[in-house]
This record gives C-alpha cells, structure tokens and sequence, in this order.
C-alpha cells in the first residue's frame, strides 16, 4: 500500500509559477505526521564518514538501483520503496515509449503515450534524488513547510539567457503572486534589456487542497488547478505569441511516504496549451498558425534547515526562453528542459537564484519579499 | 543543508546537463568545404558545394552531384597529369559537362551516372560546367519527394519502382532519414540500391544520419544545406536534423532568400518547425525559433515547404505557407493514418509557381 502511495505521490501533478518558499519551524510537528525523532531508526547516529559512504552508495550503486544509499544507511524498507518506485516508473515508461513506437507517435495516442514516458521518466529518476537526500541528511535537521501560504510574494530580478537564435542576453524580470483564500493570481514579466522583447503572463490558479493564508496544513503538499495566458512578443524578429493553458499542479512532501525522508517533497503536473502565433512581415498580410502544445513537468526538491527550498526539475515546454533541449541524435526536438532553483529567506526578504537548460541558458537571481508565510 | 553546497552543485549540475546549444555548428562548418579538394596534383573546387568530392587519384576524379547544374573549378599542377576521367554520380540522364577544354563522354552506366574524359593543360585553371539543356526552360515541369526510409532500405524497390513509372518526374527531393543510424555501411547500402533510380536523388540529411561518431553523410552526399536554382524554381535545402538551424545556415539562408524573391522558391528540410500535432512535437525543440524561421520564410515569399521527420502525411499551412509533411519511405508508419508508403510529386510553373501537390500511395 506505501509503494503504492509512493507512486501516487511520484505522479502527483505541479507546476506553479512561483514555488512556496519554505519556512523552518524545527518545533513545529503537523498532527498525523510522525517526527523524525520517533520514526528514525533505533540503530546508533551516523558518523560524518559513515554518511559520506551512504552517499557515494547512493549515487554510485544507487544509480542502478535507487534505495542503495538507504539500504547502505540502515534503512532497507525505505531502501525497497525507493526501489519499488523506480521499477514502476521504469515499467511506466516502457509502456509509453513502447506505445509510441508501436504506433509511430500516432497523432490519436501521442498525448497520453508521452504523459506516460514523461510520467515514468519522473517515477523512474526521482527516487534516485530521494536516495541521494535520505542518505546524506542529517538527522534533526531537516526543513520544513511553512504552515501557512504568504499572502502576497513580489519578485524583482535579473536574467541571462544565451541563445544562439537570438541577441537578447539581459532582462528585468518582476512578479507579482497574490493569494486570497483559496485563489491565486499571479502577473510576471520578462522584459529584455537590450532587444524588443517582453514576455508577460498572468496567472489565476485555485488551491484544492494544500496550505492557504488562512488555513495551516499539516505540511507543503497541495494540489491546485491553473489557468494562464502569456504573451511573448519577439518585435525584432516580427512574430508574437499568445498562449493559454490550463494544468493542474501538486506537491507532495515526502515524509508521508516515509519519515526518513522528512523534508524532501516531489513536484509534478501536466495539462494543455493552444498558442497562437501572429507574424509581422512589412507589406504582407501572413495568416496566424495555432497549434497546441503539451504541458507537463515533474522535480524533486527539499526544504531547507534555514527558511527556504531548493529544487531540480524536468519542465516539458517548449515555448519559453530555455524551450526544449537540442540534442544530437534521434530524440532530437521532443525533450523539454531542465532546471534548478534555490530560494532562501531572511525574514520577509529573500532572494531566488534558478538556472535552465534546453535550446538556450538561463540564469538569474532575483530579491523577493512575501508576507503572511508563518 | 548548507546553501551554498546546494547552490553549487545545482549550478554544476546543470552546466554539465547542458552540453552544447549549438549542436549543428560542427555540420554547418563541415558544409563549407563540401567540394573542395586537393591531392594529386589538383585542386577541386565546386561552387557553392553542389556536389561532394568522392574520389582523386592521378587522373581520376569522382564527384556525388546533389544539385542538376553547377560549375566546377579545377587548377591542375606543373606536374599534374594532362588526362582525367571524371565521374559524375546523381545527375540527369540528359546532363552534359562543358568547358574550355576538350570534353567526350565516355560511358554512362547506371542512368545517372556518366564518366567523361578530359584534357587539362598542366599548371592551368579550367571551369567545367555541369547543366541538363533545359536548365532555362520556363515551360512548367514536375520532380517528386520522398524521405524516411531508414530501417525500410529492403523494400525502398518497390517506392523507386512506381517512381520510375511515373511520368515527367526531372528529380526525387529529399528531406533526410536515409538510413537508420547514418553509418558509411548503411549510406552505400542507399547509394547502391538508388543505381535502380532513373532520375538523380537530392536530399538533406535527417536526424537518423547524425550517427554516435559524427556523420559521414557529407562525405557521401554532399552539403546538409545547399541552394540551387532549376528551371526557373529555387530549391532550399536546410539541416534541421538536430531540430534547430545553425545561425550560419540563417545567414546562407538569408542570401537564398533574397536571390529567390522574384520566382518560385521551394524550401525542405527534415524536422519541420512545427509539428502539425502540436503535443507531439516533432518539430524545433524551441516553438520561438520555429517562429523565427517561418516569419523569415513568410518575409522571403517561398511558396512551398516540404519536411520529413513524421512517418506520415500531413498537408497545412504555415505562416500562410503551403506545407506538407511526407515521411512515407517506409519507415515506421505512423498508425491509423490510412497512409503508408508514399511520395509526392510537385508540379510547378515557374511563370505562375506550385500548380499542385499530389500524394501518391505505394502499397
């Protein structure tokens, strides 16, 4: 039944615009959730080496066979979840590349043929970073959630992108992410500095379940349906963009799956875009093109001992700066990008550092300030 | 954890994820010095690189031509023998070589293939050109499309078979996915079963031809982007195989561009900006770039795209463009399309340009 839930959790659906930053409450224990004081194992505290070797474990072997470093840890039943986890999403996979092969990518099956692979992939990966974290953390001193959303987060910052197709380099990026109640809105901006280029998006989101302003919850987990529109304007290249999506997000928190992962969570979510493209050609009138586009992503991510969380992701657009990946060979054009972000708090102030990797780079930081995060 | 061990192993991380965000320079700069070749006591130069030099020994040259006219430059040495035989691969049965020089053919076995003797002073530069005698005809005519045929080469017979039949058809276009890995076997596999072909095969390369060491395709079959211009229509092939264009293919393209806004323009490559089925995405790995280059086709006036990449067959517009995908060589087929193996066969006015676009089935 864990295993099982385990997978869920793997698959759980996210992908918010602006991660929750975490807050550390080392006092604070949610009802329902054990501590990882009376959960953790009764064998002796790890030595600074021995953790060292659970790690190389878990990366090493662990590569193989997600769960070694927690095997190597003393803690085979997370060590078989981890495993168990892994060979689904591996299972899941085939399932989905095997489809597309069997069908040629057939334009009826392709949708949910790729939500699997990419699913898979995420089941597939994902405990592989929990291993790496299980085995390197530090009993007692893991993060956790803040018990409640901020009310309000704005952001101001600066991004790189290098594109070899095109000469933007410099932006001014800002957000605005207000909630109330249950609803979110949120508006973010990419404005280049040195090309006619500006892309805008707006954000309206409902939280089903998760944390609120209003309302603790017993940790970050949550699920939340969105819908946005974004509009990218390339005005020296002559096109625009308008795209309007809907997906639905989560994220799990790991230490309902098992307490030795305490302060890890995995993110997920998919859904489904329409973008329309307008081009700007002097003396030409050039018909619109419309084509849709879909929408998925999955990640790993832990929270801090101070106030804030870091993450890794896969991310299946195609359609912003950092797009899909470029590779050479066979998979070329399909895969989305990666991405990493940081974000660390000192009181309401704090500052996100991400980076992104697929047709171009992207890095940046940005200075935050929220409010109502407790 | 500590925030800066984190921030720095993510950083790394995804600087060593990265790899290039170039990934087509090396075949784009490979592409300049496709016909270009010295070694014997001459020195080859084809302009524009419309055809690949595949062999030179003393007196002997042999040339893969991926284009049905171009001209050919060739600076013999002091001590360079005087008498060559040049081997012409890939050209219209119809074509003919001239120069200053004294030219005879010799033999022509297979139909698109043909051998002529030539005598080159010692010390002396000499321009050939290769031109079928209704390279400057205005009247409309008709060449057909045919890409993806990789694991499928056994059968590739029976597409050349109903091509060979049907009429009036100058050239077969390509848009790459020749092979199934791109290896030099599997390009002279190709190369030898195309002897059956009556008419010259111009392609691309598609992203099965990238091979793990590096492609071999240029050496075979010449440039993955080129340009030439055939009875009044331009012809624009470009390597999107690792779905993005160089940005030094941008700049050749600019320039094909720009000579091709007064007549009839025709543009292929292997992976299409934009996959009609947008979820799926066999296209450019980024929608902005695929953009780019759609408003530059828009800009520069072509009047028809042809891609492969999808197993299929799929007509639609882009940016006002008519576009078609045909991906019908025999590859595996996309299912539940009622498609299969096909080609398309194009005929064009130059006076008026695309008349019209046929799929023709092969099973």
């Amino acid at each position: 039944m864990r295993s099982a839930r385990t997978v869920i959790a793997a698959l759980a659906l996210a992908l918010p615009c602006h991660a929750e930053p975490g807050l550390t409450d080392a006092q604070w224990q949610p009802s329902g959730i054990a501590s990882a004081a009376e959960s953790a194992p009764s064998a002796p505290p790890r030595t600074t080496a021995r953790r060292a070797l659970d790690v190389a474990v878990a990366v090493g072997p662990g590569a193989v066979v997600h769960g070694a470093g927690h095997w190597s840890a003393g803690r085979p039943e997370t060590a078989r979840r981890l495993a168990l986890t892994q060979a689904a999403g591996l299972g899941t996979m085939v399932v989905g590349l095997g489809g597309l092969a069997i069908t040629g990518a057939s334009r009826y099956l392709v949708a949910p043929l790729a939500l699997a692979t990419i699913a898979g992939a995420g089941m597939f990966f994902l405990p592989w970073l929990a291993d790496i974290y299980g085995a390197a953390a530090h009993p007692g001193a893991s993060g956790s959630p803040p018990r409640f959303a901020p009310a309000w987060i704005t952001e101001l910052g600066h991004r790189y992108v290098w594109d070899a197709q095109f000469a933007y380099r410099h932006f001014l990026v800002q957000g605005v992410d207000l909630r109330i109640g249950r609803v979110r809105l949120a508006q973010s901006g990419w404005h280049a500095l040195d090309d006619r280029n500006v892309r805008l998006r707006v954000l309206g989101a409902y939280r089903l379940s998760g944390p609120t302003p209003a309302r603790a919850a017993p940790d970050g987990s949550f699920l939340e349906l969105e819908a946005a529109v974004t509009q990218h304007r390339y005005d020296s290249e002559g096109f625009r963009s308008v795209t309007g999506e809907v997906a639905l997000a989560a994220r799990r928190d790991l230490v309902r799956l098992d307490p030795g992962l305490r302060g890890s969570f995995v993110e997920g979510g998919f859904g489904v875009a329409l973008q329309r493209f307008e081009y700007r050609v002097p003396g030409m009138r050039v018909e619109p093109d419309v084509n849709d586009l879909l929408l998925a992503r999955f990640g790993f991510g832990f929270y801090f001992a101070e106030a804030g969380e870091a993450q890794v992701h896969y991310d299946h657009r195609h359609d912003d700066y950092a797009a899909g990946l470029e590779l050479t060979g066979l998979g070329s054009g399909v895969a989305g990008h990666l991405g990493a972000e940081v974000r660390h708090f000192w009181g309401p102030w704090g500052l996100c550092a991400e980076g992104q990797v697929g047709s171009a780079f992207v890095a940046g930081v940005s200075l935050m300030f929220r409010q109502g995060a407790d | 954890m500590q925030l800066k061990h984190v921030t720095l192993t993510l950083a790394l991380g995804l600087l060593s994820a990265g790899g290039c965000v170039r990934v087509s320079q090396e075949r784009a700069e490979r592409d300049l010095e496709v016909g270009k070749h010295s070694a014997h006591g001459i020195s080859i130069d084809v302009a524009h690189g419309l055809a690949a030099v595949r062999h030179v020994a003393p007196g002997e040259i042999t040339l893969w031509s991926s284009a049905p006219a171009w001209t050919v430059t060739l600076t013999t040495a002091a001590t360079a023998p005087t008498s060559w035989r040049v081997s012409l691969q890939n050209v219209l049965p119809d074509a003919e070589l001239v120069g200053g020089v004294p030219v005879s053919q010799v033999a022509a076995q297979p139909i698109t293939r043909k051998q002529f003797q030539v005598e080159l002073p010692a010390g002396s530069t000499t321009t050939l050109t290769l031109s079928p005698p209704d390279h400057h005809d205005p009247a409309p005519w008709r060449f057909a499309v045919m890409s993806d045929v990789q694991e499928a080469i056994d059968d590739v017979q029976d597409i050349y078979q109903k091509l060979n039949h049907t009429p009036n058809v100058r050239f077969l276009l390509g848009a790459g996915d020749l092979t199934q890995q791109g290896g030099s076997e599997q390009l002279e596999r190709f190369q030898r079963e195309l002897e059956s072909l009556d008419v010259p095969y111009y392609t691309t390369l598609g992203n099965h031809e990238l091979g793990d060491d590096g492609p071999a395709y240029q050496d075979w079959f010449g440039r993955a982007s080129f340009s030439f211009v055939y009875r009044g229509v331009r012809f624009s092939m470009l390597d999107s195989a690792s779905a993005t264009l160089d940005p030094m293919v941008y700049d050749w393209l600019d320039d094909w561009l720009a000579k091709g806004k007064g007549g009839v323009h025709v543009v292929g490559m292997h992976i299409p900006p934009v996959d009609p089925v947008g979820v799926r995405n066999g296209s450019f790995a980024s929608r902005n770039e695929a953009a780019k280059l759609l408003t530059r086709l828009a800009a520069g006036r072509v009047d028809l795209t042809l891609y492969g990449h999808i197993h299929s067959y799929y007509s639609f517009e882009n940016a006002g463009i008519p576009a078609y995908v045909s991906g019908g060589g025999g590859a595996i087929p996309e299912r539940f399309d009622q498609v299969g193996r096909h080609f398309l066969v194009v005929d064009v006015d130059p006076k008026r340009g695309i008349d019209r676009v046929e799929m023709v089935q092969v099973d």
